[in-house]
């Protein structure tokens, strides 16, 4: 537990500094695995030429965002069909355009689930990505669930086609290897199948992960991993599906892991960076560099708290003249803005709070106890100017 | 004279700002209507042209039956099918548009009010100043 305390705490530190870095690094892995996914799907063989490309590839997308990258990976799959025939520049050209039309008509902020998609069904993971977003995600993820889903699974048909081999010669044979690749296409059962199981794991996540129980987020990963997990068998068992039994369990466990993870990595690690800023007023141009500070008090919860409790001790630690002035002014406003900020004092515990100023004490209504203790201290003072007690004196004191 | 209060009140606005500036931008300039009714204007061309390409893929995978029926095909009927499902598709990708970008919408005017919340501190304080200033 020690160790994962310190490994958050040098995260916080690592990332509040590096991260721009952190995220450019962490795109070129992303853009890296997607482009090697779809050359491996395309069977390149692994040339130098061939790494290359998609190093440099995933190099300019480190630095762009991830709209643009899913972008770029669609133009590397239209590219690469074009290597293989006519007929799969012609088809997977259009079904790449329909899906990115209808994908970007939703209007994402970002397309990681596009991305990993195919990454995790390359890798016989397909539960990790609508488990993972279900938890951290919006509903918005379901689209690149979707899309990503029918990107894998179309290329991955065109690819495999015995009519891809080789590029019709003739009108006719053009068109007989056309029809034959929709015919597959149409015929895609395993992708129906893979999508409807996704889309109910994700829904089963996202719904538990809201539920205002204890350990909801456990209860969301369990029922999410268990759902993918019978699902898949009566797939398997009803409509002959091709996944592996063993490839679902592996699945399975790796989901559990990385969510588990994800969970110390999303609410206990503060991402928050330091940011550089610049503004004027009628007087200054400010230059400033705000650094994110750790610990409780950046808990949003914590900090509306304490603000309240701080601009509460703030007024009361003012001079005098300062606060009559605020005071004169806080009458001054109107009646609802009056009443918002007793109700606002009367849900805090300020009252409970001990005053630390010196200067205010001597203004605050003593209690009775203060009182006996303050006449208790005088008299032990004049007691002790007079020489002390008579028992004092006979023990020499 | 640098004012610690508001130097603090400034730096929070201008990171919240730069963090959702394109939400506060929007709301400012857009009505909810006019933002939801773009994009369903948009979608619109959108699903056209999908709709345009599947259809030719459908039909370059029918083509063997649309050729031999070509004589005794009903174009009426055969047109107001594919109205029909265009329609529909339409329909449903446009009620989605609109449920996700009005809930949209909805989450940046949030955005806008905590941004509007939170230069109230600042606007008092230049109050006081100007108040000062024409008392002097």
């Amino acid at each position: 537990m020690k160790f994962l305390l310190k490994l958050q705490r040098s995260l916080k530190i690592f990332y509040n500094k590096n991260a721009v870095w952190v995220q450019a690094v962490l795109k070129f892995v992303l853009a890296s695995a997607v482009f090697h996914v779809i050359q491996m799907q395309f069977g390149f063989e692994r040339t130098m030429q061939d790494y290359l490309i998609v190093t440099v590839l995933a190099f300019v997308s480190a630095f762009l965002s991830t709209n643009t990258i899913s972008l770029l990976a669609g133009v590397f799959i239209i590219g690469n069909l074009s290597s293989l025939s006519l007929e799969a520049l012609g088809i997977g050209s259009v079904i790449v355009l329909i899906v990115g039309l209808l994908y970007f008509g939703m209007g994402p902020k970002e397309s990681c689930a596009l991305l990993l998609m195919p990454i995790a069904l390359s890798f016989h993971l397909p539960s990790l990505i609508p488990v993972l977003f279900g938890l951290i995600g919006g509903v918005s993820a379901v689209w690149g669930i979707v899309a990503g889903t029918i990107l894998y699974y179309v290329t991955d048909t065109i690819t495999g086609s015995s009519y891809m081999i080789s590029s019709g010669t003739g009108m006719d044979e053009i068109l007989r290897h056309v029809m034959g690749v929709l015919g597959e296409l149409a015929d895609m059962r395993d992708m129906a199948v893979m999508l409807i199981i996704l889309l109910i794991v994700f829904a089963v996540v996202s719904i538990l992960r809201r539920m205002a129980v204890d350990y909801a987020w456990y209860l969301a990963i369990g029922a999410g991993v268990f759902s993918y997990v019978l699902l898949t068998v009566i797939a398997m068992i009803s409509f002959g599906s091709s996944e592996s039994f063993i490839w679902t369990v592996i699945s399975a466990v790796v989901t559990i892991l990385a969510a588990l993870l994800t969970q110390i990595l999303k609410f206990h690690v503060d991402y928050r960076r330091t940011e550089k800023l610049q503004f004027e007023d009628d007087e200054y141009y400010y230059y400033v560099k705000a650094v994110p500070k750790y610990g409780r008090r950046n808990m949003p919860a914590v900090q509306k708290e304490m603000s309240m409790q701080e601009e509460m001790r703030e007024r009361q630690a003012a001079p005098i003249p300062q606060r009559r002035e605020e005071a004169r002014e806080r009458q001054a406003a109107p009646i609802p803005q009056r009443r918002e900020e007793v109700r606002r004092y009367q849900e805090s515990e300020i009252r409970q709070e001990p005053v630390v100023e010196r200067q205010v004490e001597t203004e605050r209504e003593m209690t009775e106890e203060e009182v006996r203790e303050q006449h208790r201290q005088e008299w032990l003072r004049i007691r002790t100017e007079q020489g002390g007690s008579r028992y004092d004196r006979r023990k020499g004191g | 004279m640098v004012k610690k209060e508001k130097v603090q009140n400034m730096t929070r606005l201008a990171i919240f700002e730069k963090k959702h500036r394109k939400e506060i931008e929007t709301v400012k300039g857009t009505y909810q209507s006019d933002y939801v009714s773009g994009y369903m204007m948009k979608n619109w061309f959108r699903i056209t042209l999908a709709f345009g390409l599947g259809f030719c893929l459908w039909a370059l995978y029918n083509l063997d039956e649309i050729a031999a029926s070509l004589n005794e095909l009903d174009l009426v009927q055969f047109g107001l099918q594919i109205l029909g499902v265009y329609l529909a598709v339409m329909g449903v990708y446009l009620a989605l548009t609109w449920v996700i970008y009005m809930l949209r919408y909805q989450r940046m005017k949030k955005i806008r009010e905590e941004y509007q919340k939170m230069m109230q501190p600042l606007v008092r304080e230049y109050q006081k100043t100007e108040k000062r200033r024409t008392r002097q």
